[in-house]
């Protein structure tokens, strides 16, 4: 037993002694007071872990003994101590393994530490929220060098576009110009020649003659639209918000005007105002509306109803698993028209000419329509039964912004 | 042999014999716990005691917090280890965690194992319903806490740069030599890795005889932790210690090796 003076006893912090099992073989008063016991013979006897909460037992057994026995001293020890009242209390510890008469004990202080332990949690509330707060700095780093590696493959991107847009204006002006002209020069002298010696020429001859007329003719049609087509990249005109009602009947005054006598029953549900390039749009629907008058059916009133709905749909066309949803008009265009058999979705919106079960050219107007759609960020579709009539579906934007 | 294992985890050699017997430590310290035991063991075993990465005098710089968050990391580092000093019928000694480490890295690579032999394990430290451990999830929470609390003075950002300083190697090994050398965040992840692991599933599936030492009043694995290891794995023994406590092979050394002997003798 250790000698217990009236100094140790009273001394200005706890004391105990526990053998090399943890068993407590003395305490001074001061730690008695500090754990609520009013007989030292409750404490003595006890096992060391019983002053502690369960935490602080495994951090007894699993650190402190440990370190005790093996480098002979621990300091600075954070226990948590259980009162006889059931009261915490923080402490720190240091102890001393030392031998007396050949048997081995460990000799301990404890400090309370009340206040300083409300500073030490404030400390290490703000250190986790310091290492909390540099993680998030990290994935920030992570994210913007991300950013900054997809902004140099955009960049790239824009700059091969640029690249191609340019080829295609060369190209077409070339076509327009440098081939227009032969061509025409080649009409004027198969004109010239029929004109001319008509009379010498076996008739099979001038038929030869006038189909390299028509040729010509289609060919010029052809590079109207080639031009026409192309110069729809070069967007000059600005975005403006207007009805689309509005657009879309004057449309159909335009093809009704051009088709001359024809009765369709039309009817359009009314439109919301959209964000858009106007004459384009027009023209979108003048060619929507001019295929199904060519192609109506002959043995009935040709109907032509059009619908449209505020729909969410994906801004994103092209990237996989992105989404950003936005307000579109989804627009039908449906007509009791002979109808078409599309073999392939794709194919029927692609530069040439499409010839119908009944010997007619679809023309180059879905090619066109679709340009207008992509122009506007949207989506078309067509669906068409022979005898059943299409029903083109159309997804446009309300809005052209930019999302904040 | 690969030197970049054996100097990861600080593994040391001894011994004059041939029979390999690997002392693992748990958490909280490093191979020094078995320094009142190796020794004895020396004569007739080739003995090998290392750190795990993370304490001790292990390569902090291995640390892998994705690899180490599961047991099954240790458990790798166990069989690499093998490996490297080609161990062959290891005996595997493992104090409390590494218990469960030794039975891991059992029923991964089962050939290289002669006999397990567990001090103070435990399966599971949390209580469940049908199920006693010992423990409360709040207990383990404090218990960070108690970590942090003492870990005060090691500050997550000053640590390593004061490791790094090669002008003040003072600051270093005084770090060092505080706590059986243990990385204070580490040793913060190993402890919610040990507590809140559970291979009640794992030992069912043990292959090699075991040994379970079992202390009177270990608060860490009690009795009942014991009983329900002895009862579910399979091959296994049970001895119960006169030694109290979780760390009978420093409180008891002498009755520790008398056990461990006694069992490999059979």
């Amino acid at each position: 037993m250790v000698q217990m003076s009236e100094d140790l006893d009273y001394a200005p912090c706890g004391f105990l002694e526990i053998d090399a099992s943890g068993t407590i073989t003395a305490i001074n008063a001061t730690f008695l007071d500090l754990l609520s016991y009013s007989e030292k013979n409750e404490i003595i006897g006890q096992h060391i872990e019983k002053l502690f909460t369960i935490a602080s037992r495994i951090f007894y057994q699993t650190h402190f003994f440990p370190l005790v026995q093996l480098h002979g001293n621990a300091q600075e020890i954070f226990f948590t101590l259980k009162a006889k009242s059931g009261e915490r209390l923080e402490v720190i510890c240091n102890a001393v393994s030392k031998t007396r008469a050949d048997t081995k004990i460990i000799q301990c202080i404890f400090i309370p530490i009340t206040e300083r332990g409300k500073y030490e949690r404030e400390l290490l509330s703000a250190r986790r929220r310091a290492e909390e707060a540099l993680e998030k700095n990290i994935e920030l780093n992570q994210a913007k060098k991300e950013l900054e590696l997809n902004s140099l493959v955009l960049d790239r991107k824009i700059s091969q576009l640029k690249q191609v847009n340019a080829d295609i204006t060369q190209f077409s002006k070339s076509i327009s110009h440098d081939i227009q002209e032969p061509i025409r020069k080649i009409a004027v002298l198969a004109d010239r020649i029929v004109v001319e010696v008509a009379g010498s020429l076996p008739a099979a001859r001038i038929e030869d003659l006038e189909k390299i007329n028509r040729e010509c003719k289609n060919l010029r049609q052809l590079i109207i639209f080639l031009d026409r087509f192309i110069s729809l990249n070069n967007v000059a005109e600005e975005m403006s918000l207007f009805s689309l009602s509005e657009a879309i009947l004057s449309a159909f005054h335009q093809a009704a005007g051009q088709a001359g006598e024809v009765h369709v029953a039309f009817n359009a549900e009314e439109l919301p105002i959209i964000e858009g390039y106007k004459s384009q749009i027009a023209l979108l629907f003048m060619n929507i509306i001019d295929n199904s008058i060519k192609f109506r059916s002959e043995d009935r009133l040709l109907s032509i109803h059009i619908t449209g709905d505020v729909v969410q749909h994906n801004t994103y066309r092209v990237l996989k698993n992105k989404y950003r949803y936005a307000e579109f008009l989804k627009i039908t265009v449906s007509d009791n028209g002979k109808g078409f058999l599309i073999k392939n979705e794709e194919e029927i919106f692609r530069l040439q000419k499409l010839i119908n079960d009944h010997g007619q050219a679809l023309g180059f107007g879905l090619a066109l329509s679709k340009k207008i759609v992509d122009n506007h960020f949207g989506n078309i579709s067509v669906a068409s039964t022979i005898g059943g009539g299409t029903i083109v579906t159309i997804f446009l934007p309300l809005s052209q912004q930019e999302p904040q | 042999m690969d030197a970049s294992i054996l100097s990861r985890n600080n593994v040391k050699v001894s011994g004059e014999g041939t029979r390999p017997i690997m002392f693992a430590h748990g958490f909280g310290c490093d191979q020094n716990m078995w320094r009142f035991v190796a020794p004895a063991f020396e004569k007739d075993y080739q003995v090998i005691l290392f750190d795990f990465v993370g304490s001790g005098k292990s390569d902090l710089a291995a640390y892998d917090a994705g690899k180490y968050s599961s047991l099954r990391g240790y458990a790798d580092d166990v069989l690499e280890i093998c490996e490297a000093l080609k161990l062959k019928n290891v005996i595997f000694v493992g104090h409390s965690v590494s218990s469960m480490i030794g039975v891991i890295s059992a029923n991964l690579q089962p050939q290289l194992f002669d006999r397990l032999i567990f001090v103070g394990p435990s399966p599971r430290y949390i209580n469940d319903p049908d199920y006693t451990g010992g423990f409360e999830q709040a207990d383990i929470e404090e218990l960070l806490e108690t970590m942090d609390r003492n870990y005060i003075g090691w500050s997550n950002f000053l640590a390593p740069a004061i490791m790094s300083n090669p002008d003040r190697p003072e600051l270093a090994a005084e770090l060092v030599e505080s706590f059986c050398s243990t990385d204070p965040v580490i040793a913060r992840k190993f402890a919610e890795v040990t507590f809140l692991s559970d291979n009640r599933q794992d030992i069912k599936k043990l292959k090699i005889p075991s040994l379970i030492m079992q202390c009177s009043e270990d608060m860490i694995a009690p009795l009942v932790v014991g009983e329900y290891l002895y009862k579910n794995t399979p091959g296994s023994a049970m001895k119960v210690l006169k030694a109290t406590g979780h760390c009978p092979h420093v409180s008891h050394p002498e009755e520790t090796i008398d056990v461990m002997k006694a069992y490999l003798s059979k």
